[in-house]
């Protein structure tokens, strides 16, 4: 595949379509010359030969890169449907901040998310037994990694107890 | 109009050797092409005559075709088309594969008929 064909794609459109132009203008004549009206010859040319719009189209697509110029045309429609929406944007935007901040990027770091959320709720509200047994999740002192593990191993860890409102949202 | 992404692909595979082997006994514009295969298929393969000019881009894109301005029998301008060595072989390939697809088929078709006819 060559790719001048990208650069000179409106050239070859011009050319192709002159070419067509040239087909319906010999089919026309053939059919006349078989005794058809002017009329009903042009008639069975156009059902002969398809839609030359689509023809036209079909060559320009080969003439494109078709997946980057979609994906350029998508890009400035969202952009232009957020700036129209300022208010869905922002929360959108947060959403996704907030989803991204709250994936472990590696074991080694608590994540933004849950070092949020000890912070301001969990530390004050979650009730305790026993503080120096209570551990956090994200925290690498946590045996196992997930809840279900822990409560199937007693004696590693008091029985965890999560306000449900926000074992849900985690 | 085509059904399903492999129905396309064969069609279009076809087309494209019927076209090649039409431009062998020289070279033809694109309306000249369309008739020649009607003809010689005895009418049997309509082709829709718009579908030849993207697989006619498409074979000169690949270098399988050249193609210049000439003028028609006539007296039109038109675009011509001709063979290129690599079109020459190219049909070779697309040829033999094409009769080796077909005896395929039939041996299998005929199978089928034999025992269609046992039962």
């Amino acid at each position: 595949m060559s790719l001048r064909r990208y650069l000179r794609r409106r050239q070859w459109d011009e050319e192709r379509a002159r070419e067509v132009q040239a087909h319906l203008a010999e089919e026309i004549a053939d059919n006349e010359a078989r005794g058809m009206k002017p009329q009903e010859a042009r008639r069975q040319a156009y059902i002969r030969f398809g839609n030359p719009t689509v023809v036209r189209e079909e060559i320009w697509q080969m003439n494109s890169f078709v997946l980057i110029e979609n994906l350029g045309r998508d890009l400035r429609f969202a952009l232009r449907q957020l700036l129209r929406n300022p208010g869905f944007a922002a929360i959108a935007i947060l959403t996704l901040a907030l989803g991204i901040g709250s994936t472990p990027r590696s074991s080694a770091s608590p994540t933004v998310c849950s070092s949020v959320l000890s912070t301001s709720t969990m530390k004050a509200e979650l009730p305790k037994s026993d503080s120096s047994r209570t551990t956090v999740p994200g925290n690498r002192t946590f045996p196992s990694p997930s809840i279900g593990n822990c409560a199937m191993e007693p004696g590693t860890s008091s029985p965890v107890s999560w306000p449900t409102g926000l074992a849900s949202t985690l | 109009m085509v059904r399903s992404k492999k129905d396309q692909e064969l069609l279009l595979g076809t087309l494209d050797m019927l076209v090649l082997q039409t431009l062998r006994m020289g070279a033809a514009h694109g309306h000249t092409i369309a008739h020649v295969i009607e003809h010689t298929s005895e009418e049997v393969l309509q082709i829709e005559q718009g579908s030849l000019y993207p697989a006619l881009h498409r074979l000169e894109d690949r270098g399988w075709v050249s193609s210049y301005w000439g003028t028609s029998e006539n007296n039109r301008r038109a675009r011509f088309y001709r063979l290129t060595a690599a079109g020459r072989r190219r049909l070779a390939v697309e040829t033999h594969r094409w009769q080796a697809m077909v005896e395929a088929i039939g041996r299998v078709l005929g199978s089928a008929a034999r025992v269609a006819e046992e039962e």
